[in-house]
């Protein structure tokens, strides 16, 4: 049965070649936008290095501390994460990073700027960075605040030119460190883990930061199994409750949450502004930008395919008079603009791996990698499906409504 | 014959309904679209006052508390002995401290009780005198700050025309207090205007815009964290090195950062029009779609119609007759559309949310657009209409 829809629908489609080319091209470019989208979240969202394991990790980010009079939100400060959360029970590991600044250094006399943050030892555990030259620093390197760096491919080619860089030494913002590792470039959407270069935090010039309960510093969690992340972030938000408020004049409140990566993105697109993270109004807004979105290429749709059905109008006389149900007939007109879909969703799968290789090229967000991959694959098929559905609906419905007497005959005017 | 062609559109109301629905959401992306670029585009021709051409901004980060009065007090003396070094420099014209930087995406706004009880809400600025050299700054009246404003038992202030209009209306505001709370007990009064002081860049809106004088010899937990120098044309790269590590001579313990101001700019432009030229492709997208949804509608509605209009050309119409029916059909639905959508569009000015815009520049935009949807819509029913005209009466009347 589904043969013979597919038949038909293939041939329907050939008959009218200027039909067709229109209607595939507002399928094409329609979907073409929504995948380029679909794939830039996923390469910021999902797990791949150097967060391959961002399904079981939790982050804590921007925190708000609020009294009457003021609001001051930043990312979380070493003190807080310290006391409460590297103690945090039945956790695989705790890491600590600060948000990546600029540091300047200079190479004969020309300028330099790379993007640095400063980590702890139990961050190159948590993340799983691909090595090309030596290896992380550790945890003793941090304490004793050894004067060592990580440095990706990139920032090597600056430096160093073509050549080695572990053990030679690299001065940025006036201060020198032994490379110890070179990794590669991890894109700017992965904001966690993103940097040109890795230095420990003991290395900061002063240590004021370490009486920090809001300051520049990244909590990242790894928990056991996926299933504990609930019982984590309930526990995390209990102990934020107990942080004593540094400027009691000031401010009363202190509110954050552990995110998982959406959440991460949801806190701080929206500047949540107490511990929830806000991730489904972001969901909401995402569904109705998309539904906007896609209203006016589908009215478009919807509008070809019925200026179309009278053109058919015997076809469908022909089988309804030979007993065909309304059901049978809308299934296989939505069958049929499924197929449109879907062809219009294969052009416009290669023309957003042209978009995002255009995008690659183009260095607007640094070191980003995007490609086309299954899941994203999986999404543009469900993308077109749903599309399809939506704008072969209404008129499947009114095809078939015809009266089979007045279609047959070549439709009522 | 509207009237009648109404009726037309009437009868097949479904068909017409869905045609319209779609031309009224075309409009509104247009509007979005030539709403903001009419926007950007009139903010862009506004005088910016001032000029970053050779100008380069240090930012400090000294990781001191200024709340605390005597760190405050070194910090402030620090940043005076940075001032005097840098101007040693060779190549450097002109250095002054300045808390904001245009293009650094940061805003000050403040709301304060006008004596007369209006509400006066303006952007905060701090700077220190020699920043007119750095930025090219003119001022319409008075003077800006200078040296020996330290000795001052007020607070002197430079404002925005925009302000001293708003406050002091046709007076001329020079030496005048501003009616405002004093500030730690020193009244404000304005020493000078100029013409504006658009931080955010050629693209942001004309604000009321005030300058708070600093004195880097007192403390103020306000200080200014960044210093900006002219360098002359030509000055080779090297002197940025130099820069940096003469001033970490003088605070080993603190971070320098240099940027060009040229760079900011260039960042912050390429920040606000990445966003409006994507938006705008994509618009462009779904109006290159709409325009040929559009032919491929009208022209199946022209084949459909051919009894219709065989009839009319058997019984005497000519053929521009016909073309010129088909037209008005379809301007006639437009209109309808199109007017719906600027009842829509003229309560805007209404809301909160957009009342930043203006209403020129909304009802611009509404006019912009409705004028570009006619023209889509003409240039789609062109062809169709052309093809109706070529239908023989005879032909169109065998049809069954």
């Amino acid at each position: 049965m589904l043969r013979n829809y597919l038949k038909v629908a293939v041939k329907v489609l050939l008959r009218r070649k200027f039909f067709t080319f229109i209607s595939l091209v507002g399928i094409a470019l329609t979907l073409l936008v929504l995948m380029v989208a679909t794939a830039v979240a996923d390469h910021a969202l999902a797990p791949m290095r150097p967060e391959l394991r961002s399904d079981r990790m939790l982050f804590i980010s921007r925190m708000v501390m609020r009294g009457p009079n003021s609001t001051w939100s930043s990312a979380a400060g070493y003190a807080f994460l310290d006391k409460y959360i590297r103690t945090l029970p039945d956790v695989e590991g705790v890491a600590l990073a600060t948000e990546p600044g600029t540091a300047v250094g200079f190479v004969d006399g020309v300028k330099i700027t790379s993007m640095m943050r400063r980590t702890d030892g139990a961050f190159w555990q948590l993340m799983d960075f691909e090595f090309v030259e030596g290896g992380p620093f550790t945890a003793d390197d941090d304490r004793e605040a050894r004067r060592v760096a990580v440095i990706n491919e990139t920032t090597r080619q600056r430096y160093f030119g073509r050549g080695q860089a572990l053990g030679r030494e690299l001065e940025v913002e006036n201060q020198a460190f032994r490379v110890v590792g070179v990794v590669r470039d991890v894109p700017f959407s992965r904001p966690v883990s993103f940097s040109d270069v890795w230095v420990p935090i003991g290395t900061a010039r002063s240590d004021g930061y370490k009486r920090e309960i809001l300051g520049n510093f990244y909590g990242i969690i790894l928990a056991h199994k996926r299933a504990d992340l609930r019982g984590i972030q309930a526990e995390v938000q209990r102990r934020i409750k107990e942080v004593p408020i540094p400027d009691p004049k000031e401010y009363e409140d202190l509110y954050g949450g552990a995110d998982t990566p959406f959440e991460w993105v949801a806190r701080n697109l929206l500047s949540s502004r107490d511990d929830d993270s806000h991730a489904s109004w972001l969901w909401g807004i995402l569904l109705v930008a998309m539904l906007l979105f896609m209203l006016l290429p589908t009215l478009n749709l919807v509008n070809l395919n019925l200026s179309r059905i009278l053109e058919r109008a015997s076809e469908v006389g022909v089988r309804k008079a030979f007993g065909a149900s309304s059901r049978t007939l809308i299934g296989q007109f939505i069958v049929e603009n499924v197929v449109l879909t879907f062809v219009g969703g294969a052009v416009g799968l290669i023309l957003s791996a042209l978009v995002l290789a255009a995008l690659n090229r183009s260095g607007i967000i640094p070191y980003s990698q995007f490609d086309l991959n299954l899941r994203i694959f999986a999404y543009a098929v469900l993308l077109a499906l749903f599309f399809g559905v939506l704008s072969g609906v209404y008129p499947a419905w009114r095809m078939s409504r015809l009266h089979p007497a007045e279609a047959i005959r070549g439709g009522r005017r | 014959m509207t009237w009648h062609l109404l009726k037309l559109v009437w009868r097949r109301k479904r068909a017409s309904g869905l045609i319209m629905a779609e031309i009224f959401l075309s409009f509104l992306v247009v509007f979005v679209v030539a709403t903001l670029g009419l926007y950007f585009a009139g903010n862009y021709r506004r005088p910016l006052g001032y000029d970053v051409r050779g100008v380069w901004r240090v930012q400090i980060e000294a990781n001191a508390n200024l709340e605390d009065e005597a760190v405050s007090l070194e910090y402030g003396r620090s940043l005076d002995r940075m001032l005097r070094e840098m101007r040693r420099i060779d190549g450097v014209e002109a250095a002054a401290p300045l808390r904001l930087v245009p293009y650094d995406g940061n805003t000050w706004d403040s709301t304060q009780d006008l004596e007369d009880g209006r509400a006066l809400s303006y952007l905060v600025n701090f700077a220190g005198p020699g920043l007119t050299d750095v930025l090219g700054m003119r001022l319409d009246q008075g003077r800006w700050f200078e040296e020996a404003d330290g000795a001052l038992a007020w607070a002197p202030v430079v404002v925005n025309r925009s302000l001293a209009t708003e406050v002091f209306g046709a007076e001329d505001p020079i030496g005048k207090r501003l009616p405002i709370k004093d500030w730690d007990g020193k009244e404000p009064r304005v020493v000078g205007v100029i013409q504006d002081f658009r931080k955010g860049g050629e693209l942001a809106p004309t604000r009321n815009y005030l300058f708070q004088g600093t004195r880097l010899a007192e403390s103020n937990p306000v200080h200014p964290k960044n210093l900006l120098l002219r360098v002359a044309a030509g000055t080779p790269a090297i002197f940025e090195e130099t820069l940096i590590r003469r001033l970490q001579a003088l605070e080993p313990t603190w971070t320098f950062e240099t940027t060009a101001v040229e760079a900011m700019r260039a960042a912050s432009l390429r920040e606000q029009l990445v966003p409006l030229f994507v938006g705008a492709t994509i618009a462009g997208f779904l109006m290159f779609m709409v325009a040929l949804g559009l032919t491929g509608v009208l022209w199946q509605n022209v084949t459909q119609r051919r009894q219709e209009i065989g009839l009319r050309r058997a019984v005497g119409a000519a053929a521009t007759k016909i073309h010129r029916q088909i037209l008005t059909e379809l301007m006639l639905m437009t209109s309808l559309s199109l007017g719906l959508g600027l009842v829509l569009v003229l309560q805007l000015p209404a809301f909160d949310l957009v009342a930043f815009l203006g209403r020129g520049v909304l009802f611009g935009g509404a006019a912009t657009a409705a004028l570009l949807i006619y023209i889509l819509s003409s240039l789609c029913g062109w062809y169709p209409s052309q093809l109706s005209t070529r239908i023989h009466p005879v032909e169109a009347l065998h049809y069954d």
